[in-house]
């Protein structure tokens, strides 16, 4: 559409928003979400890293097959690039650090000191608050998509309820985190299948012939 | 046509290939990204396929443009992306119109 200001940022912003207006993102996190939540809840042993690969992969193909033939594709510029890998590296640090930390404090019990042994008691918080919560907000904040800041909100927010109302104090810190990952994926597969119903209105036309 | 007066030099230094609100749009959207398919380019501008071509021809003629056609899973897709020499006129057009405002 022509207008008389070109505000460069809005465009670029706009044209990458463009591109993740698909909902395919939010239904890719929150079906991991949900899975290892329900997998929490009904005992079952399944390696969630296998979803991270069936995830990326569903991801990339739906994004070839829905989205590209949709609104086009885009190659965005290093600056955009670059702020999104170094969120990943980000993420990715952080989340080896808290799954070293995890390690040495759920096995190597006897080896450690006893007062790092309390952080084991907000295990809950320390990964659904502020490792999914913060990551979703990072997400949210770096991107410019403001439902993954909403969603990290959520989950810091529901993640600390549900360490004070736990419903099984014998629970292990996955089936503790499980309500909130089960609810939490839920609403995001929701936002995300809505989304895609949306966006659905750009016709599936592909490019037009050139003479 | 008449030629503003030389008391304009900037005004008569205006690129008027990008000056057309609709090579301008396409300009810009390309400016901020690395390279975009036609399809997006159609989807971001709201221009229609015979206008979108027509000036990315006028655009490449000029050679601020790159336009790459190639067939993916057997389907036709035309990539364009700007050119050094339309990165730098799309740059220097920006600079004449601010400093023509503010002078004005």
């Amino acid at each position: 559409m022509l207008s008389d200001k070109i505000d460069l940022k809005a465009l670029e912003r706009k044209a990458f928003l463009s591109t993740h207006e698909d909902g395919l993102l939010d239904m890719g996190i929150g079906a991991v979400l949900a899975w290892i939540g329900a997998v929490a809840l009904a005992e079952l042993d399944f390696p969630f890293y296998l979803w991270y690969i069936l995830g990326v992969s569903i991801w990339t193909s739906a994004k070839k097959q829905i989205t590209v033939p949709r609104i086009g594709y885009v190659k965005f510029r290093e600056t955009r690039k670059g702020r999104v890998r170094k969120l990943i590296y980000v993420l990715m640090l952080v989340l080896t650090v808290f799954m070293v930390a995890g390690v040495i404090l759920f096995n190597a019990v006897d080896e450690i000191p006893g007062w790092i042994l309390v952080i084991r008691d907000y295990g809950d918080i320390l990964f659904g608050a502020l490792l999914l919560g913060g990551g979703l907000i990072s997400v949210g904040y770096t991107t410019e998509m403001e439902r993954f800041t909403r969603y990290g909100v959520a989950a810091f927010t529901l993640h600390l309820l549900n360490h004070f109302l736990t419903v099984n104090p014998t629970w292990d810190i996955w089936q503790a985190m499980a309500p909130v990952n089960l609810l939490l994926g839920l609403v995001m597969l929701g936002n995300g299948y809505m989304l895609l119903r949306r966006f659905k209105k750009y016709p599936l036309t592909g490019e037009p012939k050139h003479e | 046509m008449s030629e503003p007066r030389d008391d304009f030099p900037d005004v008569k230094a205006i690129d008027k290939l990008i000056h057309e609100p609709a090579r301008l749009i396409l300009m810009a959207n390309l400016y901020v990204v690395d390279s975009a398919d036609f399809l997006f380019l159609m989807n971001q501008t709201g221009l229609t396929f015979g206008n979108l071509s027509s000036h990315m021809s006028k655009l490449e003629a000029a050679g601020f443009i790159n336009v790459d056609k190639e067939f993916v899973d057997k389907k036709p897709v035309t990539r364009l992306s700007l050119t050094e020499e339309g990165r730098g006129a799309f740059t220097d057009y920006k600079e004449r119109m601010r400093h023509l405002f503010s002078e004005l």
